[in-house]
């Protein structure tokens, strides 16, 4: 009779404490999220720079290189396999020194990215042997859907989740290499990430969702920073055998 | 102050290296060099009178060999084997060889000088904001995937087969050169196993640069554990089998492409005009 009670009320504190945990866990750790909200004409910059090894010429001394910016702009809606796409184009912007451009097929449920393009641009330079402009066309369509990660353009930083998409290691093909998680963060937490031409537009999203997702392979791992408000991740940053290789800012947001 | 000093293979030292020899040259490889050390012991330098800038000086009135005297030269206090060699093979993937001298203004620009002049002009290529892909120490797959992706002519990047660059002393040393052909060795079945050898573009001895001969360096090796995706493409993955220098690639690279002959020449004496002058093939 004793024991009864005494056994009830450990095991009401036990379920308590399990609840309040597991509450705290779910709240941080999410199974997915919905992609950013893009349309037609919207355009971002991002601005990146690359942790220099020094590792490939004797002598030069380690440390960040300067920003580069890039312009990405939504330029329309395609259909690949019956599935629509967002045509987005990427352009190199102030002092990048990059003589491509790029396209980027994402689709529109999920953001995996199923086609590339690489462009090379017309050159005014007195230079006579310059790359002829061509484009070089990729598609991945015949690969299983998972997170885009390459090692190609370090300081392109074009890492992206799949969105709507179970968070586990995904099986097959080389996505198995590939894996994602979500977690969910407070507002505090964005905002110190983020570039200071940002904090306003990010106050003004204030309320919204924020996540930190991971994208990981067995030598990289992407760190990116999300608003549900915005086009791209505010901040996010790679490192390769646990060293500094890139960190990536949203600087400018706004729509044709 | 110039950056960028380079760890480079001086004559003799070959013979670590497997095997040399020289090859029928496809039209979009590359080409043999000489390292152009910066110690003044070791000859011939792009500094030295009658060499490369002694000429651009002739024909322009710069002071391009004062420059690199100074900058890529004995006041650096450089050990013997600093060089070009970063640049040499960032200009050997992009860049056609001078294939032939040419006289401009009254001064002849030999083939060395003319591949010294370019060597030059890719100097700050490996900086850090402009490359096309770095991989620090890659795993077999990854380098299996790169050699199949831009030299097999698999997918590639530009579209067509191109080489690039490996860095391919494991450890503290920095040897460049520019890879242009390999094959693979490996088992039947997934994890592969096996040995992946590459061909390189040498820099080792002062008449190559006179040369239109592609003299060329193998390397090779051995791995375990690669696996491919289901588009057949090898990922990263695998191990190298070894611990010594010559075990593994250290690093590969490319730069982007030089769309001016100045975007990553740092000798400032140098100028654009000029350089076309002398480098361009018409």
């Amino acid at each position: 009779m004793i024991r009864g009670p005494k056994r009830s009320f450990f095991s009401l504190h036990l379920a308590l404490a399990v609840f309040f945990f597991n509450g705290l866990a779910v709240a941080q750790v999410v199974s997915t999220s919905a992609p950013p909200a893009w349309s037609v004409g919207d355009w971002w910059v991002v601005e990146c720079q690359v942790y220099n090894t020094g590792k490939v010429v004797r002598g030069a001394k380690p440390g960040w290189t300067p920003r580069q910016g890039w312009r990405f702009e939504v330029e329309g809606s395609e259909s690949i396999a019956s599935q629509p796409y967002f045509v987005v184009s990427i352009r190199p912007e102030g002092g990048n020194r990059c003589p491509y451009w790029f396209r980027y097929w994402f689709r529109v449920s999920d953001r995996y990215v199923g086609r590339s393009e690489l462009h090379h641009s017309e050159h005014a330079a007195s230079k006579p042997n310059a790359l002829k402009p061509s484009v070089v066309r990729d598609d991945f369509t015949d690969t299983p859907p998972g997170p885009f990660l390459t090692d190609e353009f370090p300081s392109l930083p074009l890492s992206m989740p799949l969105f709507n998409a179970n968070c586990k290691p995904l099986a097959g093909g080389d996505k198995s290499e590939v894996s994602q998680a979500f977690e969910n963060l407070a507002d505090s937490r964005v905002l110190e990430k983020a570039d200071l031409r940002m904090a306003s537009k990010l106050e003004a999203e204030a309320g919204r969702r924020n996540l930190l997702v991971r994208i990981s392979t067995l030598k990289i791992t992407e760190r990116q920073y999300w608003n549900s408000g915005l086009p791209w991740c505010l901040y996010g940053e790679r490192t390769e055998n646990g060293h500094d290789f890139r960190r990536y800012w949203l600087v400018d947001v706004g729509r044709k | 102050m110039n950056k960028s000093l380079c760890k480079c293979v001086l004559v003799g030292a070959l013979v670590l290296t497997i095997s040399g020899g020289c090859w029928a040259q496809p039209a979009w490889a590359v080409w043999s060099c000489w390292y152009w050390p910066w110690h003044d012991n070791y000859n011939p330098n792009l500094f030295d009178s009658g060499e490369a800038m002694y000429r651009y000086d002739l024909y322009t009135g710069a002071y391009s060999q004062w420059w690199e005297y100074n900058y890529h030269g004995p006041p650096q206090y450089p050990a013997p084997w600093w060089g070009h060699c970063h640049a040499w093979a960032a200009a050997a993937v992009w860049e056609p060889q001078p294939e032939y001298s040419k006289s401009v203004g009254g001064i002849t620009f030999r083939i060395r000088d003319r591949k010294g002049l370019m060597v030059e002009t890719y100097n700050a290529c490996a900086d850090g904001d402009s490359y096309e892909f770095l991989v620090d120490n890659p795993t077999p797959g990854t380098f299996w995937k790169y050699l199949r992706k831009e030299i097999g002519g698999i997918n590639p990047m530009h579209g067509e087969k191109m080489g690039f660059v490996g860095e391919l002393y494991y450890g503290d040393e920095v040897w460049n050169y520019p890879i242009y052909k390999y094959s693979v060795t490996l088992s039947s079945s997934s994890p592969y196993s096996g040995t992946i050898k590459i061909w390189v573009a040498s820099d080792g001895k002062p008449s190559y640069a006179n040369s239109t001969t592609l003299y060329y360096k193998t390397y090779a090796y051995k791995f375990k554990g690669v696996r491919k995706n289901s588009r057949g493409d090898p990922v990263s993955s695998g191990t190298w089998i070894g611990t010594g220098p010559y075990s593994r690639p250290d690093a590969i690279w490319r730069p982007y492409y030089a769309t001016t002959w100045m975007q990553y020449a740092d000798n400032t004496e140098l100028s654009e005009g000029y350089l076309n002058d002398i480098l361009s093939d018409e």
